[in-house]
C-alpha cells in the first residue's frame, strides 16, 4: 500500500522552457523561434504509477499530444494503438526515458524524443508506432517556447489526483522529487497512522532557499524537503519538514499541524499555529547532549547517574546470554564477597577465640534441638526486647551494646556451626589419617570449609541463572533452599551461643558426637589397613 | 560485579588469565556493541491555546531522566521536548480536546514490538473511561539501572485553568510553577530528587495540591503562592522540606504522613499554623509554637489573618518548624 502511494506520487507534471531552438532543421529551428515570442509555454507534463506511464505536451497553440503506456496497451493521444508486455523490456525503456532529465531541458527532449529507440525484438508493433510517434513529435516540438517560467519562482505541476501542485523554487528533477516525497512519506509514519497520510493534498513543495511573503495563502499542504523557508503567510493544511529550515515569521498562519521529522523549526515573533507542532526528529549520536540537553542538564545527568538509568527493555538472544551470564556471575561474586567476609570474621575467631568458638560449636553439634529453640526464641524475643530499650528512655545508652551482642552472637554462632559443619565433614571424608590428623586438628579448615558447604547453594542458585527463563522455578528453590539453610544456621548458632553463654559454659558440649568422630577415626584406619 | 571480577582474577595464574582474557574479549564485544547502539531521538509536541476556552489537564508520565518544568508566558499552552533512546522507550501522547476542555497525557513508555510510536495523533479517538492505558511505568524496571536515559522539559502556559498531574519514577526534577494557573496539582514520585517551586502566586485558588514520594527527597519553595485550599504530602522514607511561605490570602488545611524520614516545616511568621500531631517516635522540634489540648499553636493564632490546619502523622524521624519572618 505504501509503494502504490508512493508510486502514485511519482506522478510529476514538468513544464519545461527554452531558449535555444534545436530542431531537426535549420530553418525548422528559425521558424519555431520566429513562433516563440508570440506564443505561450508548451507544458509537459509526465505521471508515472505502478501500471501507468504517461507523456502529455501540450502544445502552444492548444492541441495536446499523449502518450501513454498503461496496463499492456499503448494509447496514442487518447487512442490505444498496441498491445505491449506489461512490465516488459519497451516499458522499462519507456519509464526510463520518463525518468531522464532530458525531459526538463527542451534541447534535449527534442533529442531524446527524436533518439529514443525502444529495446530491438520487445513488443515490436507497439514499440514501433511508438517510436515513429515520438520522432514526429521530437523534430515538430517547438522547444524554443518550451520554457517561459524559468526563470519563475513556482512551477505547476500536476499532482498525484490530477490536480497542481507547485514547487518552489523552480524545477526539481522527477528523480529527485519522487525520492524526497517517498522520503517524507515514509518519515512521517513516525509520527503516526494519522500523520502518515498528511502529506496528501499537496499544494506547495518548497525543495530550496524560499519566502513566502504575508499576503500569500497556501491553499493545501506544505512541503519543506530541503532549504531556508521563511513562512510569513497563510497556510491552510499542515506544513511538513522533511529538512531544511522552518522560519515562522510574525504574520504566518498555520491552521493544521506542523510535523517534523527533520530539520528544523524557528520562531520569530508570535505565528499563529492552530494545531500541534510535533515532531520526532533522530540525533546525531555524537550531538546528542551538544543539541538537545542543555550544559547544565547533561552536567547534573553526569552527577546523578545513580539514578537517571534504566534497565534495557528487550535484549536480543546474544544480550539475554550476555545477561544471564552477567547475573550469573554477580551472584558467584556476591557468594564469593560473603565466603571471604565471613571467613576473615571466622578466623578472626579462631585465632583470637578458639577455645568459646569450639565450645559453642560444640554445644551446636551436639544439642542441635535445644539451640534451634532457644536460637528461635531469642529472635523472637529481639523485636520486643529492641522495643523496650527504645521506649525506657533510660535504657537508651544500652542501645549500642545491644546491637552489637546481636551481631556478634549471630555472625559468631553462624560461623560456629560453620565450624561445626566443617569438623563433621572432615570426619566424613577423610581416609588418610595423617591428613585427617592434620585438617581434623585445624580450627581454620573445619571454618572454611564449613562456610563454603553452607554457602553452596547459594553459589548454585547463582550457577542456575546461566540457564535464564526454563529454570527459574528449580532457582526459586534453590534459593529457598539455600536461605532456610542459612536461617536455620544463625539461629541454631545462636542458641548455641545463649547455651553455652557465649562459649563459657562446656556443659552441652559433650555427646555422642564426640565418641563419634574417634570412632570414624579408628574405622577409617581399619580400613585404610586392610 | 567487579569486586567479584578482581577476586576471581585475582587468584589465577598465567594460563588462567589467558583463558579469562579470551572469554571475556567476546563480552566486552557485546557490550561495547550494545553501549554503542543507543539512538537517540527528540520529541517534541506543542500547541497554542488558541481553541481551548475553558481548562487543560495535562498528565506527565516519566520513568527516569531529567524532569525540567518552568513557565511560559506567550500564547503557548503547552510545549513539552524529550530527549530519549529510541531503541528502548516510545513517546506516547494523548490528546482530547471537547467543548472547550482540553486533556493531554504525555511520556515515555517502553518501546515494544508492535505499538505505534505516537498514538492519536488527531482529537476524538480518546474515550473518556478510557483516557490512559498503556502509559504506565512498572518502578520495577528502574531497580536494576544500565544506562542513561533523557531528559523532559515542558513549557506550560499561564492562560486557562490547569489540572497538572506528574508521576515520575526515578528523576531529578527541577519544577517551576509561578503563575500558572492550577486548579489541581498532584506529584507522584518514587525515588526522585525534586525541587517544586512557585515563585509567584497562582492567579487561582486550587482546590488540592497532593504530593506522593517514595523513598526520595523533595524540597519545597513558595507553597503559599500555590494558594491551596487543602494540602496533602504521603511520603515513605525520605527527607522533605515544605517551605509554605508565599502570598497567602485565604484559608487551608493539610495532612501529611510520613514513614521514616526527616521533615522540616517552613512557616511564614504571620500565618496563623495550627499543627496537630499524631507520632510515634519522632523528635517534634517547635519553637515559638504553644502546646495547646491537640496540638501545637503558632503565637498569633487568634488575631491572624489566615489560617493553616496541618495534621502530621509520623512514624520514625525528625520535624523541625521554622517560622520565617
Amino acid at each position: 500500500m505504501h509503494t502504490t502511494r508512493t508510486g502514485v506520487f511519482l506522478l510529476a507534471g514538468v513544464a519545461l522552457a527554452g531558449t535555444a531552438a534545436l530542431l531537426l532543421s535549420p530553418l525548422a529551428a528559425q521558424e519555431a523561434q520566429e513562433t516563440a515570442d508570440a506564443r505561450d509555454a508548451i507544458i509537459v507534463s509526465v505521471s508515472m504509477s505502478g501500471d501507468r506511464a504517461a507523456l502529455t505536451l501540450s502544445l502552444p497553440d492548444g492541441t495536446e499530444r499523449s502518450f501513454r503506456l498503461e496496463r499492456g496497451q499503448l494509447f496514442i493521444d487518447e487512442v490505444m494503438q498496441a498491445e505491449y508486455e506489461p512490465d516488459g523490456d519497451l516499458e522499462s525503456a519507456w519509464r526510463d526515458l520518463l525518468r531522464s532529465p532530458a525531459v526538463f531541458s527542451p534541447e534535449d527532449l527534442a533529442v531524446a524524443l527524436r533518439e529514443w529507440k525502444p529495446p530491438a525484438g520487445a513488443d515490436e508493433v507497439a514499440a514501433g508506432m511508438l517510436e515513429r510517434a515520438l520522432q514526429g513529435v521530437g523534430g515538430g516540438v517547438p522547444a524554443a517556447n518550451l520554457g517561459k517560467q524559468i526563470g519563475e519562482e513556482e512551477v505547476m505541476v500536476e499532482g498525484p489526483s490530477g490536480d497542481g501542485v507547485s514547487i518552489a523554487p523552480g524545477l526539481l528533477s522527477v528523480g529527485e522529487l519522487s525520492g524526497q516525497l517517498e522520503r517524507l512519506h515514509s518519515s512521517l509514519e513516525r509520527l503516526g497512522e494519522d500523520a502518515a497520510s498528511a502529506d496528501k493534498m499537496l499544494a506547495l513543495v518548497v525543495h530550496d532557499s524560499y519566502h513566502i511573503p504575508p499576503d500569500r495563502i497556501v491553499k493545501g499542504n506544505l512541503a519543506l524537503l530541503d532549504g531556508e523557508l521563511s513562512l510569513d503567510g497563510t497556510v491552510t493544511g499542515n506544513v511538513l519538514v522533511l529538512d531544511g529550515t522552518l522560519h515562522l515569521m510574525p504574520n504566518a498562519v498555520i491552521e493544521g499541524n506542523i510535523l517534523q521529522v527533520g530539520g528544523d523549526v524557528e520562531q520569530h515573533g508570535s505565528p499563529r499555529i492552530d494545531g500541534e507542532l510535533l515532531s520526532v526528529v533522530p540525533l546525531d549520536p555524537g550531538s546528542m547532549a551538544a543539541v538537545a540537553v542543555a550544559p547544565e542538564i547533561r552536567s547534573r545527568i553526569a552527577s546523578r547517574a545513580d539514578i537517571i538509568k534504566i534497565k534495557p527493555n528487550r535484549p536480543g538472544f546474544f544480550g539475554r546470554i550476555y545477561r544471564n551470564f552477567e547475573l550469573s556471575m554477580e551472584g558467584l561474586g556476591t557468594v564469593l564477597g560473603w565466603f571471604i567476609g565471613l571467613g576473615v570474621a571466622g578466623l578472626g575467631l579462631v585465632y583470637f577465640a578458639r577455645p568459646r568458638l569450639e565450645v559453642v560449636a560444640d554445644t551446636a553439634r551436639n544439642n542441635i534441638s535445644r539451640s534451634f529453640g532457644l536460637g528461635l526464641a531469642g529472635e523472637v524475643l529481639f523485636f520486643p526486647v529492641s522495643l523496650i530499650l527504645c521506649v525506657a528512655v533510660i535504657t537508651w545508652l544500652l542501645i549500642p551494646f545491644f546491637a552489637l551482642a546481636v551481631v556478634v552472637a549471630l555472625v559468631g554462632g553462624y560461623v560456629a556451626v560453620a565450624h561445626a559443619t566443617g569438623e563433621i565433614l572432615a570426619a566424613r571424608r577423610f581416609r588418610s589419617e595423617l591428613l585427617d590428623r592434620l585438617r581434623r586438628s585445624n580450627s581454620y579448615y573445619y571454618v572454611l570449609s564449613g562456610l563454603a558447604l553452607l554457602l553452596v547453594p547459594f553459589a548454585l542458585g547463582a550457577i542456575l541463572h546461566l540457564f535464564g527463563g526454563p529454570l527459574s522455578f528449580l532457582r526459586g528453590l534453590t534459593w529457598f533452599a539455600a536461605f532456610l539453610l542459612t536461617w536455620l544456621a544463625v539461629t541454631i548458632g545462636l542458641g548455641a551461643v545463649i547455651l553455652s553463654r557465649g562459649g563459657t559454659r562446656t556443659d552441652y558440649g559433650n555427646s555422642y558426637f564426640s565418641d563419634f568422630i574417634p570412632y570414624m577415626r579408628g574405622k577409617r584406619a581399619k580400613e585404610d589397613v586392610a | 560485579m567487579n569486586r567479584a571480577w578482581t577476586l576471581v582474577l585475582g587468584r589465577s595464574t598465567g594460563p588462567s588469565w589467558l583463558l579469562a582474557g579470551l572469554l571475556l574479549a567476546p563480552l566486552l564485544a557485546v557490550h561495547a556493541a550494545t553501549l554503542q547502539a543507543q539512538e537517540w531521538s527528540e520529541f517534541r509536541s506543542a500547541r497554542q491555546s488558541h481553541s481551548i476556552t475553558e481548562s487543560f489537564a495535562l498528565e506527565i508520565v516519566y520513568g527516569a531522566g531529567v524532569l525540567e518544568i518552568e513557565p511560559d508566558a506567550g500564547e503557548l499552552l503547552y510545549d513539552v521536548r524529550m530527549t530519549y533512546d529510541s531503541r528502548k522507550f516510545k513517546p506516547v501522547r494523548r490528546w482530547d480536546l471537547t467543548e472547550g476542555r482540553a486533556r493531554l497525557k504525555v511520556g515515555l513508555t517502553t518501546a515494544g514490538d508492535g505499538g505505534d510510536w505516537i498514538e492519536a495523533l488527531s482529537s476524538g479517538d480518546v474515550d473518556d473511561g478510557d483516557f490512559d492505558p498503556e502509559l504506565s511505568f512498572d518502578l520495577d524496571d528502574l531497580r536494576e539501572l544500565d544506562e542513561s536515559s533523557g531528559t523532559l522539559h515542558l513549557r506550560l502556559g499561564q492562560r486557562l485553568p490547569t489540572d497538572l498531574k506528574l508521576t515520575i519514577g526515578a528523576a531529578k526534577s527541577e519544577i517551576e510553577l509561578g503563575g500558572v494557573v492550577l486548579s489541581r496539582f498532584q506529584i507522584t514520585t518514587g525515588a526522585s530528587d525534586t525541587e517544586l517551586s512557585f515563585s509567584a502566586p497562582n492567579p487561582v485558588r486550587m482546590a488540592e495540591l497532593v504530593i506522593r514520594v517514595g523513598a526520595a527527597e523533595i524540597r519545597t519553595k513558595g507553597l503559599g503562592n500555590a494558594r491551596f485550599e487543602h494540602f496533602e504530602l504521603k511520603s515513605g522514607v525520605g527527607d522533605v522540606v515544605l517551605d509554605f511561605t508565599g502570598a497567602w490570602d485565604g484559608n487551608a488545611t493539610g495532612v501529611i504522613r510520613m514513614g521514616i524520614g526527616s521533615l522540616k516545616l517552613r512557616l511564614p511568621a504571620d500565618l496563623g499554623v495550627w499543627i496537630k500531631k499524631s507520632t510515634f517516635l519522632t523528635s517534634f522540634n517547635a519553637p515559638g509554637f504553644r502546646k495547646v489540648d491537640d496540638g501545637y499553636r503558632s503565637p498569633n493564632w487568634a488575631g491572624a489573618e489566615h489560617h493553616l490546619e496541618l495534621q502530621l502523622d509520623t512514624a520514625l524521624g525528625a520535624i523541625d518548624v521554622e517560622l520565617v519572618p
